[in-house]
C-alpha cells in the first residue's frame, strides 16, 4: 500500500521526520518496503540538478533503432548531448532534463552514461521517473514558455515522500490512511485528530426509501449494507489537492463523484461504489447469490460469466456490480449522471476472495474486503462521501438511510494477566505502561493489580480476540529490540536417530569417492515408469499423483531416483561432459492405504562413461558391471553393513545379465548393474551407465553389526595358499568361494579370488580363477599337515561339487 | 724372523691410505692391504706363538689395538662413500615435481545439504533432535492445526499442490506440521529441528521452484519466553552467518503469536548493507497448543523456520534457484 506522508501528517501530529518514522513503522511491525520520493527530492544540489531544457535536434542513434541523440539547451553556454529512448521526443519540445548528480526519486544519484557508444550528459524525464506515474507513455512534455535552464523544482507541485507499506493480513484496519494515522499515534504518541465525520445537510426531496428499494438476500455473505441517494449531481473534474493525492496513493483520476468513493476508500479503508440511478432497473438494489451462468459485462468492456456462490449487487433485472470487487458498465457514473445512489458495504472475506480468485479478478476494492471490514466502518465513509459530494459535486443528499445489517455478537471484553505477559515475552512490563499501550490503541483499559480487563475498540475487533493478542500488541509497542536475548537452559538428550546416522554416513562416503550429490525434482512424468520398462502389472506403476499438477512433467512423485538422475546425466552429456559419478538421497512416495503415502528413502548413483581422477600418468576406466557392485558393497560397508552381490536379479531396467542384488544377513539391501541400453536410449543418454540402489530402511535394518570380537592372529604365524581351478563358466565365483569355505572349516579364515581369466590356454566354456586361501587358528600354531589338510579339502570340495580342475 | 715392524707407523699409513681412498673399489685394495691374509699385520697376529714368551703380550696387544684402528677406519670410510654415492643417485633421480600429483578425487555434497548439516549440528550441539515427517500430508496437520483455517487463500489450488483421491491431501507447504506430529507423538519438553522439501505451486523461475527446502524448529517447555526465541534465533544465525546483526521486526504468522520477521544485515557484491530477510518465528499459538491437546496455560514455546535454498543462494552468492535442482556437474562440483 502507498502511504502518501502528507496525507498523513494531517491526521495525526508526529514530529518524526520521513526516515524516523518509516523506521519506527518497520520496527513494530508495519514494514516499509521502500521509500519514494513523489517529484524531485529536496538535497543540496537538486535545484541545480534539474532543468527545463528545449531539445535543438534530435538524430537516430548510429547503432540503436530505438535511441535518439539530441541537442538539448539547459541553459548553459553550450548545449548538451543526451541520448534518450522515448518514443515521444522530438526537436523543438520542451522537457525537464536530470543532469550527472541529480539525486532520483529512489535515492540513487545520477551519473554520466554511455549508451551504445554514445555519451549522455544527462536524462530527459517522464512522470514515471519522477515516481509522479505508475507508467508513462514516454518524456513528460511541458509548456513552450518555460525558459530553457529554470529549476524543475519550481515548475512541478511540490515533492512528497511516500512509503511503500507490506501490511500484515491481520490489520485490515491499516488499509486506509487514517487507520495508519491511528497506528502512527499509538507507536509514537503523537496526537490523533478525530476524522470529520459531519454528515452534509440532507436538502433533497422525500426520503430514500421515495426512490429506490434495497433488498438483502444474502446476508451471510453481506453483513451490513448501506445506500444513500444524491440528487443535482455534477459529473466533472476533481480538484488539483485530490487528484494528486489520488495519484500519490497510486490510483488515476476518473471524474469527481468515482474520485470521491476512491478518496474515501484510501482515507478510510472501507470501499464505496457510487450507480448511476436512473440507469438501475426499478430502481432496486438486490444483495443475492448470482445465478448460475448469470453474465456480466464488467468495467473493463469484458463479460464475464457467474456462478452461483458468487455475490452480486443486482438492481431489479440483472447484476450491476460483482460485490465488493468489480462494477458493471451499465450502471457507472459518467457524463450526463445527475442522480447517484452511493453504496457502503461489509462483505463476508472469504467469499471474495473465493470470487476473486474464481475470476481472476483482484482490485483495491476487493484487496480491502477480503481481510473483513467491521460494519462500523461503512456509516463512517458514508458520511465523508456524502459531504465531499456535497461540497465537490453540488449534490444535495435525500433524507433517510438504506441500511440493512445482520445481527451481531458484541464481542465482550478480554482479560489482560500482567503475569502473562511477562510468560510470553520474558521481560516485565509495567501494568502502567501496558495500559498506556492499549489504551493508545483505542482500547477501553480497566486497570487492575493482576489483571487488565480491556474492551477492543470497533476497528481491531476481527484481529484482537484473546488475550495473547494483546500480550503481541504490548510487546510490539514496547519494542521486541527492547527484550534480550536469553539461550533457554535445556537438558541434552539430542542423537540422531539410526536411519539419520546411515544418511548421513552414505552420503560423506560417495563424496570421498567422487561422487557429487544432486537434488532433483521429486515430482517426475507418469511416463518414466514406461521409459523404465517396468511390466504392466509391477508394483512401482502404483503413484502418488497430483491433482493440479503444473505439468505432465511433474505429474506423479517419483518412485525411483533412477529417472530424476538419468536426466541429469543426459543433462551433463548434452553439455559435453562425457565422464561423471553423480549420487542423490532422498525419499520415493508409495501410496498407502491411509490416502497418505510411505515415504521410504534410497540412495542412488550413476556412474558414466569413465568417471574419476585422469591424469598425465592415469587414465579411468570405463564403467562396468563390477564399478556398481564395488561401489555397493563400499556404500554398504560405510554404514557398518557387509554386503555381497548375487546373480541372478531381474531387474526390467538393468542390463539382462549384467546386474546383481545386494545382500546382507539375508536381506536384499540393493541393487547394482549396468543400465539396460533401451533404458538409456528413452532418456536419450549415451552409455556405459551403471547404477547402484540402495534402500535406507533396510540398511538401517540390518544395521551395524554387533562390536566385532578380536581374534588373535598376530601371536601365531598365519599361511596363504594359492589354487588355480578351471572351473565352468557358468559357476560363479562367489559359489565357488562358498563351497571352498564350507569345506576349509574354521581353520580357514578367509577365501577369495584375486583373479578371473578366460581365453588363450582356458578351453572353451571354462573360466579360471585364482582363489586365495589364508589359514590359521586364533592362539596356536598350525602343523604342515593341518595346513594341507585344508587346503586339501578346499580341493577335493570344489572338484566334486562344482566340476573344478586343479591347474598346476 | 726379520724382527717386529713397527705397529704404530703401520696403524698410520693404513689410515691415511683409507681415508686417501677415492672409491669403494680402492676402499678394497687398502682393506686387503692391510688386514688381508697376507698383510703384514695379519701374518703378524697369526705368528705370535713363534714369538718369545716375554714379547708375545705386548705384541699381541698392540697388534689387535693396530687391527680395531684399521678396521674402524675402513668402517667409517665406507660409510662416507656410500652416504656419497647415494646422495649422487639420488641427486640424478630428478622429478618435476610440479606436475600433477595423483588425484584422490573428491564429490560434493549439495549446497543445501552442506547448510542442513551445518544447521543440524548447531542445534544438536544445543541439545535439539532432528525430527522428521512426511510429504505427503494431510490439510489438517498443514493447515487447520496451525490454525490456518479451511477457505485461506494458502489452501487454494493456485497455491497448494493436491493429491489425486485424497480428502485434502497435499504436498506440505512448510516444516511445519512436523511440530504437529512431534507435539502429537509425546508431552513436552519438546526441542526438535525438521530440515526437508516443501512444495508450493509456482512455476519455475529463477527465483521461484514449487520444491524448495525448509528447517522448522520447535521448542516448547516450562518458563520458555520470547527472550528465548531471541536468543536461540540470535546465537544459530550468528553460528551459522558469521557474526553480524539481527534484526526481529513483528510480522504475522497464523501458527505464532507474538510473530517475527528475522533478518540479518548483509553487504552484498556491490558494498551496500542492507537487512536480509532470513526466518519467520514467534511464540507458539495457544491454539496450536490446545489443537495437539497440550495445556497453553502451563507451557510455552516458541518456533522458527528458514529457506535452506535461501540460505545456501545467499552464501554461495547463487542468482538462480534453477541451478540447485538441474545435477549439472559444472555446479555442484564447486561445492567440494
Amino acid at each position: 500500500m502507498k502511504l502518501p506522508l502528507e496525507w498523513l501528517r494531517e491526521h495525526v501530529a508526529v514530529d518524526l521526520d520521513d526516515a524516523a518514522l518509516a523506521d519506527r513503522l518497520t520496527a513494530t511491525g508495519t514494514a516499509v518496503e521502500r521509500t519514494v520520493t513523489r517529484g524531485i527530492p529536496v538535497t543540496q544540489g537538486n535545484r541545480e540538478a534539474f532543468r527545463i531544457g528545449k531539445v535543438l535536434t534530435a538524430e537516430q542513434h548510429p547503432d540503436a533503432d530505438r535511441l535518439r541523440v539530441l541537442s538539448v539547451d539547459t541553459g548553459d553556454d553550450a548545449p548538451r548531448q543526451i541520448v534518450c529512448g522515448a518514443p515521444n521526443v522530438a526537436a523543438g519540445q520542451t522537457v525537464a532534463v536530470a543532469l550527472p548528480g541529480a539525486v532520483m526519486p529512489g535515492g540513487q544519484k545520477l551519473g554520466k552514461a554511455k549508451l551504445r557508444g554514445v555519451e549522455s550528459l544527462g536524462m530527459v524525464l517522464s512522470e514515471s521517473e519522477l515516481e509522479m506515474a505508475e507508467e508513462s507513455e514516454g518524456i513528460l512534455v511541458l509548456g513552450d514558455d518555460l525558459a530553457a535552464g529554470t529549476p524543475v523544482i519550481d515548475v512541478l507541485p511540490p515533492p512528497g515522500t511516500i512509503l511503500e507499506l507490506e501490511l500484515t493480513p491481520n490489520r485490515g484496519d491499516c488499509q486506509g490512511i487514517y487507520g495508519i494515522a491511528r497506528e502512527v499515534h499509538a507507536i509514537t504518541g503523537a496526537a490523533l485528530h478525530d476524522l470529520d465525520t459531519a454528515p452534509p445537510p440532507e436538502d433533497g426531496p422525500g426520503q430514500v426509501g421515495d426512490y429506490v428499494s434495497l433488498r438483502v438476500e444474502a446476508p451471510d455473505l453481506c453483513p451490513r449494507y448501506m445506500a444513500r441517494v444524491l440528487l443535482d449531481v455534477t459529473v466533472g473534474p476533481s480538484p488539483d489537492w485530490m487528484v494528486r493525492r489520488l495519484e500519490a496513493a497510486g490510483m488515476r483520476s476518473i471524474n469527481n463523484v468515482v474520485d470521491i468513493t476512491n478518496y474515501v476508500m484510501l482515507l478510510t479503508a472501507q470501499p464505496l461504489h457510487a450507480f448511476d440511478l436512473d440507469r438501475l432497473a426499478g430502481p432496486a438494489i438486490v444483495v443475492r447469490r448470482a445465478g448460475e451462468g448469470e453474465r456480466i459485462v464488467t468495467l473493463d468492456g469484458q463479460e464475464r460469466t457467474l456462478g452461483g456462490d458468487h455475490l452480486v449487487i443486482a438492481d431489479a433485472e440483472k447484476p450491476a456490480v460483482i460485490a465488493g470487487i468489480f462494477g458493471a458498465e451499465f450502471a457507472e457514473v459518467g457524463e450526463g449522471t445527475t442522480r447517484v445512489l452511493l453504496e457502503a458495504a461489509t462483505f463476508d472475506g472469504p467469499s471474495i476472495i473465493r470470487t476473486s480468485l474464481g475470476l481472476g479478478l483482484r482490485t483495491e476494492s476487493s484487496a480491502r474486503f477480503e481481510k473483513g471490514q467491521p460494519t462500523d466502518l461503512p456509516p463512517v465513509a458514508m458520511a465523508i462521501a456524502c459531504r465531499l459530494m456535497h461540497e465537490l459535486a453540488g449534490a444535495s443528499l435525500v433524507p433517510g438511510v438504506l441500511d440493512e445489517r445482520a445481527p451481531e455478537q458484541a464481542p465482550g471484553p478480554i482479560t489482560l494477566r500482567h503475569a502473562r505477559v511477562a510468560a510470553i515475552l520474558g521481560v516485565d512490563i509495567a501494568p502502567a505502561e501496558s495500559a498506556e499501550i492499549l489504551g493508545r490503541l483505542g482500547c477501553t483499559v480497566e486497570q487492575g493489580a493482576d489483571a487488565h480487563v480491556v474492551t477492543v475498540p470497533w476497528w481491531r475487533t476481527a484481529d484482537l480476540v484473546r488475550e495473547i493478542d494483546l500480550v503481541e500488541e504490548v510487546g510490539r509497542v514496547h519494542g521486541f529490540d527492547r527484550i534480550p536475548a536469553v539461550l533457554p537452559r535445556l537438558e541434552a538428550r539430542a542423537s540422531l536417530s539410526p536411519q539419520q546416522k546411515v544418511v548421513r554416513r552414505l552420503t560423506r562416503y560417495a563424496c570421498d569417492q567422487g561422487l557429487s550429490e544432486a537434488i532433483t525434482y521429486r515430482f517426475v512424468p507418469e511416463a518414466d515408469a514406461d521409459r523404465l520398462h517396468l511390466p504392466a502389472d509391477d508394483e512401482r506403476r502404483r503413484v502418488v499423483r497430483i491433482g493440479n499438477a503444473l505439468s505432465d512433467e511433474m505429474a506423479v512423485m517419483r518412485r525411483s531416483l533412477i529417472p530424476g538422475l538419468l536426466r541429469a546425466v543426459e543433462r551433463n552429456q548434452a553439455h559435453q561432459r562425457r565422464d561423471g559419478a553423480i549420487f542423490e538421497v532422498g525419499r520415493t512416495y508409495i501410496p498407502a492405504a491411509d490416502g497418505l503415502a510411505d515415504e521410504p528413502e534410497e540412495i542412488t548413483a550413476l556412474l558414466f562413461g569413465a568417471p574419476g581422477a585422469r591424469g598425465w600418468r592415469q587414465a579411468p576406466a570405463e564403467v562396468d558391471v563390477w564399478s556398481a557392485t564395488g561401489l555397493g558393497i563400499g556404500l554398504a560397508a560405510s554404514v557398518g553393513v557387509h554386503a555381497e552381490a548375487v546373480a541372478g536379479v531381474k531387474e526390467p531396467w538393468l542390463h539382462p545379465v549384467r546386474q546383481a542384488r545386494l545382500t546382507a544377513g539375508g536381506i536384499v539391501v540393493g541393487v547394482a548393474g549396468e543400465v539396460h541400453p533401451a533404458v538409456l536410449k528413452a532418456f536419450d543418454v549415451k552409455g556405459p551407465v551403471v547404477a547402484v540402489t540402495l534402500r535406507i530402511p533396510a540398511l538401517t535394518q540390518v544395521g551395524p553389526e554387533e562390536p566385532r570380537r578380536y581374534v588373535d592372529l598376530i601371536s601365531v604365524p598365519v599361511s596363504t595358499r594359492d589354487l588355480a581351478v578351471l572351473v565352468p563358466e557358468t559357476v560363479t565365483a562367489a559359489h565357488v568361494l562358498d563351497v571352498a569355505r564350507e569345506a576349509g572349516g574354521d581353520l580357514l579364515q578367509r577365501a577369495e579370488v584375486f583373479d578371473h581369466y578366460a581365453g588363450d590356454q582356458v578351453p572353451e566354456g571354462q573360466v579360471s580363477l585364482a582363489v586365495r586361501l589364508t589359514i590359521a587358528e586364533p592362539g596356536r600354531t598350525l602343523t604342515d599337515e593341518e595346513i594341507d589338510g585344508v587346503t586339501e579339502r578346499a580341493v577335493a570340495a570344489l572338484r566334486d561339487q562344482v566340476g573344478a580342475e586343479l591347474r598346476s | 724372523m726379520s724382527g717386529i715392524p713397527d705397529l704404530t707407523a703401520l696403524a698410520q699409513e693404513a689410515t691415511a691410505a683409507i681415508s686417501d681412498a677415492p672409491d669403494l673399489e680402492a676402499l678394497e685394495s687398502a682393506r686387503v692391504r692391510f688386514l688381508g691374509r697376507k698383510a703384514p699385520l695379519t701374518e703378524l697376529l697369526g705368528s705370535i706363538g713363534t714369538l718369545p714368551p716375554e714379547e708375545r703380550g705386548r705384541v699381541g696387544k698392540e697388534g689387535n689395538a693396530a687391527r680395531r684402528a684399521i678396521e674402524d677406519a675402513l668402517a667409517a670410510r665406507r660409510d662416507a662413500l656410500e652416504a656419497d654415492a647415494m646422495g649422487a643417485a639420488l641427486e640424478a633421480d630428478t622429478a618435476d615435481v610440479t606436475l600433477p600429483g595423483n588425484a584422490f578425487p573428491l564429490g560434493a555434497l549439495h549446497p543445501i545439504t552442506q547448510v542442513a548439516l551445518e544447521v543440524e549440528e548447531i542445534f544438536l550441539g544445543m541439545g535439539y533432535s532432528v525430527a522428521d515427517g512426511p510429504e505427503v500430508e494431510t490439510g489438517f496437520n498443514n493447515f487447520t492445526a496451525l490454525n490456518t483455517p479451511e477457505g485461506h487463500p494458502a489452501r487454494s489450488e493456485s497455491d497448494t499442490f493436491f493429491i489425486e483421491g485424497g480428502d485434502e491431501v497435499l504436498l506440505r507447504t512448510q516444516t511445519s506440521p512436523v511440530q504437529i506430529r512431534t507435539m502429537q507423538s509425546g508431552p513436552p519438553p519438546v526441542y526438535v529441528i525438521a530440515p526437508g522439501t516443501v512444495y508450493r505451486r509456482d512455476d519455475v523461475d529463477a527465483t521461484h521452484s514449487p520444491m524448495f527446502h525448509q528447517v522448522e524448529g520447535l521448542a516448547v517447555d516450562e518458563g520458555l519466553t520470547f527472550a528465548h526465541l531471541k536468543g536461540t534465533i540470535e546465537y544459530f544465525l550468528t553460528r551459522l552467518l558469521g557474526d553480524r546483526d539481527v534484526r526481529v521486526i513483528p510480522h504475522f504468522f497464523p501458527f505464532t503469536e507474538p510473530s517475527v520477521d528475522v533478518s540479518v544485515s548483509w553487504t552484498d557484491r556491490n558494498g551496500r548493507t542492507d537487512w536480509l530477510e532470513v526466518a519467520g518465528a514467534g511464540m507458539v499459538d495457544p491454539n496450536v497448543f490446545a489443537n495437539v491437546g497440550y495445556d497453553p496455560e502451563r507451557w510455552t514455546g516458541f518456533a522458527f523456520g528458514f529457506g535452506l535454498d535461501r540460505i545456501a543462494m545467499i552464501r554461495h552468492q547463487i542468482s538462480d534457484i534453477r541451478l540447485l535442482y538441474e545435477g549439472d556437474l559444472r555446479f555442484l562440483e564447486q561445492f567440494s
